[in-house]
């Protein structure tokens, strides 16, 4: 048993040379997939796409899914009525979705058409969505409207929230995002990692793609879609159906635009917890959109606009010339391309391929050839040749069981330093989104931001182990409270 | 708005040249020197606009 044990250590360790030029080449290779993001990065520094003035004021449909939202709900259709958008052209729908409270009654008294579904079944947003738009395709007609837009209960609109976003759908564009600020931002640490996460999301993605005329991805909440999407009803109920829609709008030939002056408020999660749970659904949900959509984006970018669905794409494509079509066949490659690069689970493929090579076959190979001067302060990041000038450690082991152990050991340090090193150095993104976002934050005390820079790696670090946990785990639907008080008012007051 | 325009009007430009050409504005009377004062701010920016993208480039790709 013992010899057995020994040979078997010993050929896994052999194949570690072999194995780790293939590690190296896989980690080269998810580096070089993702390097063009640095272009969106440098892009969204300095620009983004401008919207010309509407020619035309298009008739819209407002859609808000809220559970259990009275605290919040009537700040949110406040804003709206507050629009300088003529009220004929826009109407409420509120899904009242196994509500237990009054949040019905404040959204009748408010304006709203409220409908209220109750299936503890199928608890998802999505599901909300579906039953909404069935039921106005019942009473009104899905097609009757131009457009639809989607809000969450805490969400706030500033007052020419519609007027900027007709701007853009008037100009062609189909599914549209906008500018997610927050309205609690400074209320404690967890709230501003996410709203730093936002702002984030707007500088290094969707400023640039809008730019470049590519499809950013829609991000749950404040955006708007031409009613051509749902003429066949709403089909994302998964966890986060905002991914599921991105992918699958994309993979149909749908580019998605963001109007950066289109701005509303949407309140964080404060508490840990919450924010673990929310985060885990996330995982879970992008996780299962990978899944779900990465083949048919796979197809898009081998074959291009060949397997589209869409039937409007192709009759504007058939007008255009060939030149044209070749550029956009091009375009709609790479749009799919990102999405897929967006969608997929690197950090799960980063851990298995670390598992396999850096824990389990490194440390069979020192079990036959000892550690020798293994250098504990790697220097692969800025943060680590930094603190290899300060100070460094070498380790050396004799081979057998206690260099195998030490292997392993070695391997999780290296691991988590070089981890720490990227969480550490990233603080600087929140510095940078402090200084170039400022005139459209709340008021934050100096402190504070000195806090939040720390604080703000959290969420990188939390979304990584949540989806490793979300590999295994089953997750349910679960609500997010919100009881902020703030009024869009109290938001316009705190900005100047 | 062209791109021009949002590069000197919008982001780093509000911190790094609208605050300081406002500033110069307000506080020198002579127009002659604020004007001149502006255009070296101007070209401070733009010098300091294109480091800067240099710099993000250099430390955010991943190869």
């Amino acid at each position: 048993m013992g010899n057995f044990f020994n040979d078997l250590i010993t050929i896994i360790g052999s194949s570690y040379k072999t194995s780790k030029e293939i590690y190296d080449f896989l980690g080269w290779l998810f580096a070089f997939l993702v390097a063009y993001r640095t272009v969106y990065f440098v892009i969204g520094i300095f620009f983004t796409r401008k919207f010309k003035p509407a020619k035309k004021q298009h008739k819209y449909g407002i859609l808000i899914a809220a559970r259990n939202e009275k605290y919040v709900i009537g700040n949110l259709l406040d804003s709206i009525n507050k629009q300088d958008y003529p009220k004929e052209l826009l109407k409420v729908f509120v899904v009242a979705d196994n509500c237990t409270d009054n949040t019905a009654e404040i959204a009748r008294s408010k304006g709203a058409i409220c409908y209220e579904r109750f299936d503890e079944e199928h608890k998802t947003k999505g599901f909300a969505l579906e039953f909404l738009l069935d039921n106005i395709e019942k009473d009104y007609g899905r097609m009757n409207f131009e457009g639809f837009f989607i809000f969450d209960a805490d969400n706030l609109l500033k007052s020419n929230y519609i007027t900027k976003m007709n701007d853009a759908f008037d100009s062609g564009e189909k599914i549209i995002t906008s500018y997610r600020n927050t309205k609690n931002f400074d209320e404690n640490w967890v709230a501003s990692t996410y709203a730093l996460h936002w702002i984030r999301s707007i500088r290094t993605g969707h400023r640039a793609r809008s730019v470049l005329r590519l499809a950013t991805n829609i991000q749950g909440t404040g955006f708007l879609f031409a009613s051509e999407i749902v003429k066949n009803g709403w089909h994302y109920t998964s966890l986060t159906e905002d991914r599921a829609l991105t992918a699958d709008a994309v993979a149909q030939g749908y580019m998605i635009s963001y109007q950066d002056e289109a701005e509303f408020f949407d309140e964080q999660p404060t508490s840990l917890k919450i924010a673990l749970r929310q985060r885990l659904r996330w995982s879970k949900g992008h996780l299962l959109a990978f899944v779900e959509t990465a083949p048919q984006l796979l197809l898009n970018i081998f074959f291009g606009t060949k397997f589209l669905k869409v039937k409007w794409s192709r009759e504007e494509r058939k007008k255009k010339k060939l030149s044209q079509r070749f550029f956009e066949s091009l375009k709609q490659r790479f749009a799919s391309f990102d999405v897929l690069m967006l969608q997929t689970p690197f950090s799960v493929f980063n851990i298995v391929r670390w598992l396999i090579v850096a824990v389990i076959i490194y440390s069979c190979y020192t079990y036959v050839n000892g550690i020798n001067n293994f250098e504990l302060i790697s220097k692969s990041t800025f943060v680590g040749k930094l603190i290899f000038k300060l100070f460094n450690f070498k380790v050396n082991v004799e081979p057998g069981y206690a260099a195998l152990g030490m292997g392993i050991l070695l391997a999780v340090w290296a691991r988590l330093f070089y981890r720490f090193c990227v969480y550490f150095g990233n603080m600087w993104i929140a510095v940078y989104l402090f200084i170039i976002e400022r005139s459209r934050m709340i008021k934050i005390k100096f402190w504070k931001k000195v806090l939040f820079v720390f604080t703000w790696p959290i969420f990188d670090i939390i979304g990584r182990y949540t989806t490793y946990v979300a590999l295994f785990k089953k997750v349910t639907w679960k609500q997010i409270p919100h009881e902020s008080k703030v009024t869009i008012d109290d938001l316009n007051k705190a900005i100047k | 708005m062209s791109y021009i325009d949002q590069f000197y009007k919008e982001g780093l430009a509000t911190t790094f040249y609208q605050g300081p050409t406002k500033f110069i504005k307000k506080k020198i009377k002579n127009k002659n020197i604020a004007d001149f004062l502006c255009l070296l701010i101007k070209i401070f920016y733009t010098v300091f606009a294109v480091l800067f993208a240099i710099l993000m480039f250099i430390v955010n790709f991943p190869l």
